[in-house]
């Protein structure tokens, strides 16, 4: 990349590379120092329990250990993946993130956009602190009142009934179920993604406002050319990171609430698992899967990051 | 406060701009009353009688207010034991937190570093692979930190994605301080010590909340590298409390290990105990996400 | 070994400086034979476990042994004990279910029994000796844990209950047979619009597991008595009729609407406040519905049906098992103290051991009247106050099936039952329709990965069919061609492989 001084090898003979290579190093001694530690973190806590990815390719065995398992090469990549019901998982897993990513990503925006026009400080101050409360209750208790108010007495449909319709045993059918899943998913959570885009909002310089509002600029101009330009980095970040955990949903939270009548779409590849898992001990096997998520998360980071980088100067690397 | 954001936005009010602030606020009203009254039916379930609760009486008022679930549930000794260790991996393991993705996130935040591009990939790859628990346990296990304080609080010790977030935020600084500072001699340590941290602060406060609120969330870790009742945290002795056993009774007709459930002004009070110590951490926070910190650090 | 260098490295740059004692210290003053020894169960949250109960302490004074208690909360006990097998980080005593054992029996991690129990345990393998399906739960031949045995326990059972009261107010009768039990509820319906009188948890396989085989064909692979072999119920086309059933309950509002979705809090709560009539489950949870209930309604109560007759004519329903065969402690083959173990398993299978392990101390807890042990009216009265007075006792003092205990007595639960649960007992215990369930058989390494496979593809069809069938999203024609595909999914492999490894611990 153009910002790496390493990147640009004028003169290509081997003593120069060093030196340049050295000076490089001596410039930037200070930051590498700063990141040792970091660096040290992932390397023990991160790189040395990688190596544990190959049981995906072997037949674990406790009694032999990691290394003594059996090789058995793509196995367990090819059971998985000549599986039909396979694709059925991954098919709903990725259509729950994608409506998790469509439907859920603006909301905290917008909730962070609306707080910072509000004019009464403790009114905002009140509507922010009660927005974020649904995120510290437990997804087992959050299960719990879905299923309650979506019940066939549940307030929802009390107030059907009430209007002159008819009880609808709404978590029975398929249809519905990613639809209670995100709007579920975004109670739980705007408010407290929303807090993310306070933090960045509050670094836009008061003295563009100040500026715009000389220019005669009204409320919503400065919302579109300040305010949200101002965030527009935190949230391609944010973005370009969801894409990553494409692959990866609410799982317990699906588990709590899908029955065999809405499998069709709500069995998710982790839900698989985990009842695979429960049958018995299938480490490998749930390894393997684990690798395919990780893979398919890492490609759509990788393509993000490049469209990103290519639509606007904001990237991961 | 009257920031001079305020008071510009209360001298152009216009009919679209009044109708603007009405609807907003109803919007937000209606965002209140969602997000609240799931809370409030925990807190009432919680104080009133659990026959009343059983009957189905309770939903919108207490009744039969009483204490008593409280009363059993605090003089609890495990409870209060496990609510003091929640707050110190809390307290201990943010700190950790805070300091090291500091460190992650400002060389990465910088585009002239030269081992940038390589390093941001190294933190990436592992959002994406994992070993798997029986990898880490074994490490954790070889380092002798299992049932120790030390496994909960080092190894959720940077949060790659917080770390992306409070790298972009690095980045939206302004550079006018830094570069006077790099002509001043001032080397890279002393530039994030002295200018970048003190500037930080909203994100700081942010992360501080956000890496809190996920240690004092976490049973998982607990649950697996501890063993010893007297350190667990609270959020395990709540799950304990609020997930029903299943594994047992998958075993078919023959395991008879039915029970009834714990009554429910009981485990709504475990809830409402585990959560008010971490609520009451924000307040202390939302200054900092106020505008105008920024400019008076820039005139200070 | 990297690892080590590591761990070198981290600790200097980390951790230096905040030494914090991580390690057990060596009890060298309480003399050289006391040893620790680790205990991990799951523990469930109306029985806490406190390691200096009484039992506990009169373990340490009668065997010199330190337990050392790992409590893991139930909900996510299997995923600790996943963990621990898969890296063979054994505590020395474990209880397991025989699941976890299987999966986990060609691991070399857990000690052989059948040697060290016969010589070193002799009255806990006379025990175990006398009970014919003790070695079912044997793997290959090998006891791998000690399962868990009852001097003493009424039996119970997923039975049938119904408001009682509610049938005398109508004039109607206790129903004789499922159509008769329709009836009733459907009566129960029209009578009470808003309720919803035959409820459920934990989904439909809760559902048809506990009323199917009643019904004339049981739900998934089963023990069938008058066929002497193990049947996959739902493929056969006698299931349909069981489904058409629910079909036409959940249709006129008898079943339930929210039978597929209800937890167990939300069951209790619809059973307690009277808004659902009638459920297949648990009889004992009945008297907390039934005291809850007589605060509105003062002569409330739920009453156990007695077995009813199905379209086959015949009557049938299963008990709990008598023993807790299918959950039990192993030992870690690595553990340092087998020798010890097996003298502490010796004294809590027979004589004070097991009087300590169930009652507490003589004179302290309880005391004899008449020759039979009875616990001590001070020490009850303690605990009668309690939301869950039995268990509240049992974990004070430490007793019992939740804590640590080989053999059983399960007559301390009884104490704080009112008269009508006597009555319940009594009525399902004289039925001689009420049947002991039959242990499924051991299986081999090969049966077992290949069940596993099986179980999972042949659920991923059922699971939605059966949901579809009874709340009408599919068809009751689609029947046959849905059990065809459950078929060639290996419906009838599972009955097969269940059928074989019967045959084969029947030879040996």
């Amino acid at each position: 990349m153009a910002d790496l001084p390493a990147a640009k090898p004028l003169s290509p003979a081997r003593p120069g590379t060093l030196q340049r290579a050295g000076r490089v190093l001596r410039k930037d001694r200070y930051l590498y120092l700063i990141f040792l530690l970091p660096f040290l973190y992932f390397l023990v806590f991160h790189y040395l329990p990688i190596y544990g990815v190959i049981i995906a390719f072997k037949n674990y065995k406790v009694a032999f250990g990691i290394w003594g398992s059996k090789w058995v090469g793509l196995q367990y990549f090819i059971e998985f993946l000549t599986d039909p019901y396979a694709w059925k998982l991954i098919r709903n897993t990725m259509l729950l993130s994608f409506y998790s990513i469509v439907f859920g990503f603006p909301i905290p925006i917008i909730l962070a956009l609306l707080l910072n026009e509000l004019q009464i400080s403790w009114f905002k101050r009140v509507v922010q602190t009660v927005s974020y409360l649904p995120h510290f209750i437990s997804v087992v208790v959050v299960a719990g009142m879905v299923v309650n108010f979506l019940s066939s007495d549940g307030l929802v449909n009390r107030i059907i009934v009430a209007l002159g319709g008819e009880s609808f045993p709404w978590l029975m059918q398929p249809r519905w179920f990613p639809g209670i899943y995100v709007i579920s998913g975004i109670w739980q959570h705007a408010g407290w993604s929303s807090i993310i885009y306070l933090a960045a909002l509050s670094a836009i310089d008061p003295e563009l406002y100040e500026a715009a509002t000389i220019d005669g600029a009204g409320r919503f101009q400065k919302m579109r050319h300040i305010t949200l330009p101002g965030i527009a980095p935190t949230i391609t970040i944010l973005l370009i990171l969801d894409l990553g955990r494409i692959m990866s949903v609410g799982w317990e939270k699906i588990l709590l609430l899908y029955t065999g009548a809405t499998y069709e779409t709500a069995d998710v590849l982790q839900t698989y698992i985990y009842r695979r898992g429960l049958e018995g001990a299938d480490f490998s096997y749930a390894t393997a899967v684990g690798v395919f998520q990780g893979l398919v998360g890492l490609a759509f980071v990788i393509g993000a990051n490049y469209l990103s980088r290519r639509l606007s100067d904001t990237s991961l690397w | 406060m009257v920031t001079p954001r305020l008071r510009t936005a209360f001298s152009d009010r216009s009919l679209g701009s009044y109708s603007f602030d009405l609807i907003n606020m109803a919007l937000l009203l209606a965002v209140i009353f969602i997000t609240l009254y799931p809370m409030y039916y925990i807190a009432i379930v919680s104080f009133s009688d659990g026959k009343e609760v059983l009957l189905g009486r309770v939903r919108f008022w207490p009744r039969g207010i009483n204490l008593q679930s409280y009363q059993m549930v605090l003089r609890d000794d495990t409870v209060i034991r496990s609510l003091f260790n929640s707050i110190l991996y809390t307290s201990v393991g943010t700190a950790i937190n805070l300091v090291l993705s500091t460190l992650c996130a400002y060389p990465l935040s910088r585009r002239d570093f030269s081992g940038r591009k390589w390093l941001t990939l190294y933190v990436a790859i592992t959002m994406f692979f994992q070993g798997g628990l029986i990898p880490l346990y074994l490490v954790v296990l070889q380092l002798g930190l299992l049932d120790t304080m030390w496994a909960i609080v080092l190894v959720p010790g940077i949060n790659a994605f917080y770390m992306f977030i409070m790298r972009t935020y690095f980045q939206g600084q302004p550079t006018a301080l830094h570069e006077a500072a790099i002509i001043d001699g001032a080397n890279d340590i002393q530039i994030l010590a002295r200018i970048v941290v003190p500037l930080a602060k909203p994100i700081m406060a942010t992360m501080l909340l956000f890496y809190a609120v996920q240690h004092w969330n976490s049973f998982f870790h607990a649950l697996i590298f501890l063993t010893e009742k007297a350190r667990y945290p609270l959020q395990l002795i709540l799950r304990s409390v609020v997930v029903e056993s299943t594994f047992e009774q998958m075993n078919d007709i023959g395991a008879a290990t039915d029970f009834m459930v714990l009554e429910k002004t009981i485990r709504f009070s475990v809830i409402m105990v585990s959560t008010l110590p971490i609520l009451l951490v924000y307040p202390f926070l939302q200054k900092y996400f106020v505008k105008g910190v920024m400019i008076g650090a820039l005139k200070g | 070994m990297r690892i080590s260098w590591f761990a070198a490295g981290l600790a200097l740059l980390l951790v230096s400086g905040m030494a914090w004692s991580a390690g057990e210290e060596e009890e060298g003053a309480a003399g050289a034979e006391r040893v620790t020894i680790t205990y991990m169960r799951s523990e469930h949250p109306s029985s806490p476990i406190d390691p200096e109960a009484p039992v506990y302490q009169a373990i340490r004074e009668h065997n010199n042994i330190d337990l050392k208690i790992e409590a893991i909360p139930g909900g996510d006990f299997n995923a600790k004990v996943q963990l621990l097998l898969g890296t063979a980080q054994l505590p020395d005593i474990m209880r397991l279910t025989q699941r976890q054992v299987n999966d986990f029996a060609d691991a070399g991690v857990f000690l052989p029994l059948n040697d060290p129990v016969q010589t070193q345990a002799p009255a806990l393998w006379a025990k175990i000796a006398a009970i014919s399906d003790a070695k079912k739960t044997f793997v290959d031949g090998t006891m791998y844990y000690v399962p868990q045995l009852n001097s003493f326990k009424l039996l119970n059972g997923p039975v049938p209950n119904i408001r009682r009261d509610l049938l005398n107010d109508l004039g109607l009768e206790m129903p004789d047979n499922f159509e008769e039990l329709f009836e009733v509820l459907a009566t129960f319906k029209r009578e009470f619009p808003d309720s919803q009188p035959w409820t459920n948890r934990s989904g439909t396989r809760n559902l048809l597991n506990r009323s199917a085989f009643p019904m004339g064909i049981g739900w998934s692979i089963h023990w069938v008595p008058s066929e002497d072999r193990w049947v996959y119920g739902t493929v056969k086309p006698e299931f349909r009729s069981v489904l058409e059933y629910f079909r036409r309950a959940y249709e006129e509002g008898v079943l339930d609407p929210d039978f597929a979705i209800n937890s167990s809090s939300q069951w209790h709560e619809k059973l307690g406040s009277g808004k659902s009539l009638f459920y297949y489950d648990n009889m004992t949870f009945a008297l907390n519905y039934t005291l809850s209930l007589r605060q509105v309604k003062p002569d409330a109560v739920f009453w156990p049906v007695p077995v009813m007759e199905n379209q086959y004519g015949e009557r049938r329903n299963y008990f709990y098992s008598k023993h807790w065969l299918t959950s039990g402690f192993i030992v870690s083959a690595a553990s340092e103290h087998h020798d010890r173990i097996m003298s502490l398993f010796n004294w809590m299978a027979d004589g004070d051991g097991e009087i300590i392990t169930n009652w507490g101390n003589e004179g302290e807890h309880w005391h004899r009247v008449d020759g039979e042990i009875e616990a001590l009216p001070s020490v009850l009265d303690t605990y009668r106050d309690a939301s869950d007075p039995q268990r509240a006792m049992r974990a004070a003092l430490g007793t019992g099936l939740l804590q640590f205990a080989l053999i059983v007595d399960q007559k301390p639960i009884y104490y704080y039952d009112p008269p009508e649960v006597s009555d319940w007992y009594a009525q399902i215990n004289s039925d001689p329709n009420m049947i002991l369930p039959v242990l499924p058989p051991p299986f081999n390494e090969e049966e077992r990965e290949r069940l596993k496979r099986l179980i999972t593809d042949v659920d991923n069809i059922l699971n939605p069919a059966l949901d579809g069938f009874i709340i009408g999203t599919l068809p009751m024609e689609d029947f046959d061609s849905v059990m065809q595909q459950a078929i060639e999914a290996g419906a009838l492999e599972i009955e097969e492989i269940y059928n074989a490894a019967e045959a084969r611990t029947r030879q040996s």
